[in-house]
């Protein structure tokens, strides 16, 4: 879970993703980015995988790399199957999909299998890991279509076929 | 007569350049344009290439030949805020026929800044910024 309002953009979190996974440390890369903006004072935004329960990254990968982990509610890049053709990371509505150009793969958060660094070192709690059992679900369900339906209205564009679940 | 050939499948994901284990493709984008290019002369001939190709776009005919040959060229989509350029104009075909409604052609960093908006909203600010500082 995360909560923008308690962000401080120290971007901890970004070195903590980018040093617990040693083929993303080669590459300088993470998985959860701090956007920032200016408005009505300094705004945090820390942005990452959704982990989405019908994720788009999967169905568009021609190769098949992009499964659904049930056991730990996630969605995984097999880096075997991974040839680097990059539709995944147009077709995230999150842009939390990226590309590592030294080994030629996808990449995304994969919650630490379960135990994610950029919790650990999260110093104003605005980061959270939940277990999806624990959540209310129709209540974030409802919440994040609200939210989508305004960023698409922000936007101009039509409201997406595939509602986003956060289930983490 | 090249030997390496892409048929019209192509849609320049360049999936075939970050994994040719001889160097032997590259690309070019420029004036709007993505071109690939292939070196016979450092070809391995593994084959590594066709395997790849999410497109089943590559074709093998002819005999061997000279130095960097172009391949094909097609046209670039450009993120709409900042201009780089994205992918091929074939490649938001196979998006938008996979994913209905492919979405805006943004760059990841740009896509990211969308949530941003929602925020600028929520907080009441009519003309949010789409500019993204990290």
């Amino acid at each position: 879970m995360i909560d923008p309002t308690r962000c401080n953009g120290c971007g901890e979190c970004e070195i903590a993703c980018s040093e617990a996974n040693p083929t993303r440390r080669a590459a300088g890369l993470s998985c959860i980015k701090i956007m920032k903006a200016d408005f009505r004072g300094r705004l945090h935004i820390p942005t990452t995988c959704q982990q989405c329960e019908k994720p788009p990254c999967g169905s568009i990968c021609p190769k098949g790399a992009i499964y659904r982990d049930d056991a730990l509610n996630r969605v995984v890049v097999a880096t075997d199957l991974c040839v680097g053709c990059k539709l995944c990371v147009s077709a995230c509505p999150f842009g939390a999909m990226d590309f590592d150009p030294i080994h030629g793969i996808a990449f995304k958060c994969d919650l630490c299998d379960g135990d994610p660094a950029c919790v650990k070192v999260c110093e104003a709690n605005a980061l959270e890991y939940v277990e999806g059992s624990d959540l209310n679900r129709p209540r974030i369900q409802d919440s994040a279509g609200k939210h989508y339906a305004v960023l698409h209205r922000q936007v101009g564009g039509r409201r997406p076929s595939y509602t986003p679940v956060i289930s983490h | 007569m090249s030997f390496f050939k892409v048929n019209f499948n192509c849609n320049g994901c360049l999936a075939c350049v970050h994994n040719c284990p001889s160097s032997a493709l590259t690309f070019k984008d420029k004036d709007n344009r993505r071109t690939l290019l292939h070196n016979m002369s450092l070809c391995a001939r593994c084959g590594n290439c066709w395997r790849v190709c999410p497109q089943d776009a590559i074709q093998f005919e002819g005999i061997l030949d000279g130095q960097w040959q172009e391949v094909t060229s097609m046209d670039l989509v450009a993120c709409k805020i900042c201009g780089e350029p994205l992918y091929t104009v074939n490649y938001q075909d196979t998006l938008n026929q996979k994913i209905k409604n492919g979405g805006e052609a943004l760059c990841p960093l740009h896509r990211k800044t969308l949530s941003l908006e929602a925020w600028a909203h929520f907080a009441g600010d009519t003309t949010p910024q789409r500019r993204a500082k990290t």
